[in-house]
């Protein structure tokens, strides 16, 4: 007999009908209910995501594979990780509270958060708290204390959209003036800009189509873009229509010219001549070019006279005589290190050829970003091909496949925020941080001063500003300003582990939603039909803000009386409507959700698609947006404006700090780019990450001459370091990338060794410890995530482990 | 009358250890918990646990608990729930201890795998669901603790009830459920609590539970060996 039972069987009746017994069922109650489970979910589930429409196959109640859906030229291999962020280990599975703020109060101990200490809460003692948070806000603070800017790619999907949920909430529920944001980390600088040049945003327009540019461009230039890498993602549901188009103008054999520090998967995929420039000298280089235009006489004059305002401005600037350097080739060369032989020889082959010049926003994501794409405007110009087939510029080739065909589909409507009360104010998105710092205090942007709000509660929905904002310390600093952080979510990000209330939201596969597919083909109408029902405790997005709406007593008001199927519903059937004006028939709803999703066709015209191609063939009367009705070289607007970081033509300005700038406090570039394996910080938690994982670190490009110097090699760990802060990473070397350039992709999850320390050391890879956090001009107040010099060196030493991913050990 | 009939007569014991070890891995430590521990019936139930060489630490832990001033214990509960959120609750990253089988069945951690699936089938043979209020997998070790219970459970009554043959499948039930649901993975677990458990409180649990579990199994084959 073992001791165990030598014991009990000694006492065998010291727990039946003794007095602790009751206990136990207090302590220790069922868990069972006695009878059967429902009976499992089984089949396919057709719904859609950023990376693309796909089949989920459920087995038991379980998601357990995901196919790209037929249609699908060119589905992205981070559909995996879609799936897998499902059931990752890095789900917030309950309602959490910050230890100290739940004891406390709010404001306690602030800088405390980010060191990991939460207690669950119920979900009514959560909602009960985030309301009361609301409503103290407005009460005792009053209108636009409440920040609701809540930027970031939240999930697809036109009802559970929890930007405009969350702002609804606030114009509907609470009815407070509100603060939200204005522009996006993607383009500040040139949707801003663009408008005062050309008359529109340019960066999220349709492009001259693709069947075009494979017709008619002779000389493909991709500038600071890698499409072959980002347009596996799209702000709605990926079509993927543009690498067929790609692969379609590779087989012409046509030229193709990638501008870029390092070599894109654009350049391998198309099989490119890459043209190495430094980073942030791009308006250099362009200079260089347009000066070797004018001087050889090349470039299109009457294009100039007739299309565009101000050029006679510029020139002084781009010969010299105002400022004494002529933009030559060879001024251009000493700053952009492509040798002036090689920007004179594109020069004439760009104006000698259909050349269409795409490029990227990487350019524009810099100190003075404002003036690659003003200076890239301005030589497509000189170029004189504007409005042709197949020439002139394009900003969105690589953003959500632009350039595919536009089908005549019905524009999807969606939620929407209810209406903002007036005294709602935005600020442009990059300055949050500063608005943190600088309450009450005045700032420019885009010909206006305006006036921080003094800031008290943050509520962010679907959003990770913890990866994409700049300078991660200075941000954690300004956070503690804030007296409440609210979060909702379905991942523990950073943002998550820096709040003080967090609240788990379901996935896009959890609930039930419509989406459009291509922002720009709109190629389809998408049933995104619940794959599984919420893991955990999560609820869907419009469940939790209907709760809160009924705590803050305008329930109504924010439903409008409908749940989320009737949303669902109403949006299609507006969809619907919209299609029969265009004499186009969409099947009745119920069908629609049957079949999962509704194709558009594409006519002729939307085929032969050329962009600028009506203000080409008559200028008076299809005039630009602009004051002047021409694409402005020169700006009075901005001339009017007079700030000293963003003049009235696009001019070269040493930004920040640069490779080689003067006073360059340090050796390298570090180049932000996307990742290739997530989106931005999405799915970085997934098993995606095997795939590119060095030393289960986020990969940092060197070039050898780099890394010999330092003594590196692939696989060795690396610490990087400026006077902003400093992160390990894993060594790749390479070839790829120019040398003084090194390469870490934004969206790594930032994981402090020192949970909410400033300074700490990131143990995985998060770029924006590096990053300055200042606007580009006060012109748009973009963000400046690619201005970045550091320094790096083979990391020694006990080396910190990556605690950000949940995974257990000795698995 | 062999060892089996031992096993019979303390069936009942070893399901309560199973159920009352389960309600530390689903819940927090609650005020409530706490006040219940310390009254006599709770010092009672303590105090036979505490028998089991295998429990005693963690008996001893929570007697300490009780022990506290009361107006200490909202701070404590406070220090345990988080202990909790960040050992399984996620919030500690990988420095945590998911409490899913799982979570140990591929390297990354990933939830709602094959062992969810055979943990649904299971209950569904077993004709019971968990409750609505337990928003959590059937791969979540407080489940498969229960599921134990209610095949020892199940055999005591079989053998009650004189249904011997019954009783037998019910007992090489939990041989299997115990090697192929919990001593695959819970000795890695118990290890991950121990690792990063800051509280004190989780690492003896782990230590009890990982014991018993050894113990009980041992126990099990070697009745099952004479039977």
């Amino acid at each position: 007999m073992s001791k165990i039972i030598a014991n009990y069987t000694s006492r065998r009746s010291f727990l039946k009908g003794a007095s602790a017994l009751g206990a136990l069922g207090v302590l220790a109650p069922s868990i069972f209910s006695p009878r059967f489970a429902q009976a499992a979910v089984n089949g396919e589930v057709l719904s859609g995501c950023h990376w693309g429409a796909f089949r989920a196959v459920v087995k038991d109640g379980r998601w357990t594979e995901v196919k790209p859906w037929e249609q699908d030229p060119h589905p992205s291999h981070q559909l995996a990780g879609v799936m897998d962020s499902v059931y990752s280990p890095s789900r917030i599975k309950y309602p959490m509270v910050r230890r100290a703020y739940l004891e406390k109060g709010r404001g306690a101990d602030v800088e405390d958060r980010g060191s990991n200490d939460f207690v669950r809460v119920s979900w009514d003692k959560a909602l009960d708290l985030v309301a009361q948070e609301l409503k103290y806000a407005k009460a005792t603070h009053g209108p636009r204390s409440i920040f609701t800017g809540t930027y970031g790619w939240k999930s697809a999907g036109k009802i559970h959209n929890s930007r405009s949920l969350l702002r609804r909430l606030i114009n509907r529920g609470l009815q407070m003036p509100n603060v939200t944001h204005t522009g996006d980390y993607s383009t500040g600088a040139s949707q801003v800009i663009m408008p005062h040049v050309m008359g529109t945003l340019e960066v999220y327009e349709q492009q001259t189509v693709w069947p075009v540019v494979v017709d008619n461009t002779e000389v493909l230039v991709v500038w600071g873009a890698d499409p072959i890498k980002t347009n596996q993602i799209d702000w709605l549901i990926a079509d993927h229509d543009s690498y067929t188009y790609l692969e379609e103008f590779k087989k012409t054999g046509k030229k193709v010219i990638c501008i870029d520090p390092l070599k894109s998967k654009t350049a391998e995929f198309m099989d490119a001549e890459w043209v190495q420039v430094k980073p942030q000298t791009d308006v250099a280089l362009m200079l260089g070019m347009a000066h070797t235009l004018f001087v050889e006489e090349l470039y299109d004059a009457d294009f100039m006279d007739e299309y565009t305002a101000g050029f006679e401005k510029f020139l002084p600037y781009l010969t010299g005589e105002t400022d004494q350097t002529p933009k030559s080739a060879e001024w251009a060369s000493e700053i952009c290190g492509v040798p002036a032989d090689k920007i004179k020889e594109l020069a004439r082959l760009f104006m000698g050829n259909r050349t269409m010049l795409t490029s990227g926003w990487s350019l524009q994501r810099q100190h003075h970003g404002e003036q690659p794409h003003w200076m890239l405007v301005t030589l497509a110009s000189m170029l004189g091909q504007i409005g042709l087939p197949g020439g002139g510029f394009g900003l969105s080739y690589h953003y959500s496949n632009g350039g595919t065909p536009t089908s005549d589909g019905p524009a999807l409507s969606g939620m929407n925020d209810g209406g903002a009360m007036e005294g709602s104010v935005s600020i442009p998105v990059a300055r949050v941080v500063e608005m943190l710092e600088r309450p009450g205090e005045e700032y420019d942007f885009n010909g206006t001063r305006y006036t921080f709000p003094d800031i008290k509660i943050a509520y962010w929905a679907g959003g990770n500003p913890f990866h994409h904002h700049q300078d991660r310390n200075r941000m954690i600093k300004a956070w503690q300003k804030l007296e409440t952080v609210i979060v909702q979510d379905y991942q523990w990000t950073a943002t998550a582990r820096f709040a003080d209330i967090v609240l788990p939201a379901a996935s896009a596969y959890e609930r039930n939603d419509i989406e459009a597919m291509g922002s720009y083909s709109n190629k389809a109408t998408v049933a995104m039909k619940k794959i599984v029902d919420p893991v955990f405790e999560a609820r869907s997005e419009y469940d939790i803000f209907v709760d809160l709406a009924d705590r803050l007593g305008n329930k109504e008001a924010y439903t409008d009386g409908r749940d989320e199927m009737d949303w669902v519903r109403h949006y299609y059937e507006q969809a619907q409507k919209q299609a029969a004006s265009k004499n186009l028939e969409m099947p009745a709803f119920e069908k629609f959700w049957e079949d999962g999703i509704v194709v558009h066709p594409v006519s002729q015209a939307a085929k032969e698609y050329v962009r600028y191609a009506d203000y080409r063939e008559d200028p008076l009367l299809e005039p630009l947006g602009t004051p002047t009705g021409k694409i402005e070289i020169y700006s009075k607007n901005i001339e009017k404006m007079g700030y000293d970081d963003c003049p009235p033509h696009p001019m070269w300005m040493e930004p920040l700090e640069r490779l080689d700038g003067p006073d360059a406090k340090f050796p390298v570039h570090v180049n932000t780019g996307h990742p290739n394996d997530r989106l931005h910080s999405q799915l970085c938690g997934t098993v995606l990450r095997e795939g590119y994982a060095v030393a289960d670190r986020e990969p940092c490009m060197i070039n050898p001459k780099d890394a010999e110097a330092r003594g590196i090699k692939s696989g060795d760990v690396i610490r990087i370091f400026n006077d902003r802060g400093q992160t390990l990473a894993g060594a790749i070397v390479s070839e790829d990338i120019m040398p003084s350039v090194i390469r870490l992709y934004e969206g790594a999850w930032y994981d402090p060794v020192e949970g909410g320390k400033v300074g700490s050391l990131c143990a995985y890879g998060d770029v924006n410890t590096l990053t300055p956090d200042l606007g580009t001009s006060k012109l748009a107040q973009g963000n400046c995530g690619h201005t970045v010099i550091a320094d790096f060196e083979k990391f020694e030493g006990e080396l910190p482990e990556v605690k950000v991913f949940t995974a257990p050990k000795n698995g | 009358m062999g060892k089996h009939d031992t096993i019979i007569l303390s069936n009942n014991d070893r399901s309560l250890v199973y159920r009352w070890l389960a309600s530390f891995f689903t819940s927090e430590v609650k005020i409530e918990t706490l006040e219940s521990y310390s009254s006599p019936e709770g010092r009672a139930l303590l105090d036979v646990f505490s028998l089991a060489p295998a429990l005693a630490p963690f008996t001893g832990e929570l007697t300490k608990l009780t022990e506290l001033p009361r107006e200490s214990y909202q701070a404590k509960v406070l220090d345990l729930a988080t202990a909790y959120s960040r050992l399984f609750l996620g919030v500690g990253g990988q420095h945590s201890a998911p409490p899913y089988e799982s979570a140990f069945y591929n390297e990354k951690g990933t939830l709602f795998q094959k062992p969810t699936a055979d943990m649904n089938k299971i209950l569904q043979d077993l004709g019971i669901s968990i409750e609505n209020s337990l928003k959590e997998p059937a791969d979540h070790l407080g489940v498969q603790l229960n599921v134990l219970a209610e095949y020892i459970d199940r055999e005591a009554l079989a053998e009650a009830n004189g249904n011997h043959e019954t009783a037998y499948t019910l007992h090489q039930s939990q041989i299997w459920f115990l090697s192929n649901h919990l001593l695959n993975w819970v000795p890695s677990f118990c290890e991950s609590c121990k690792r990063f458990d800051k509280s004190g409180f989780y690492k003896e649990l782990a230590d009890g539970l990982n014991t018993w579990l050894a113990m009980d199994s041992a126990h099990l084959n070697e009745a099952e060996a004479t039977t």
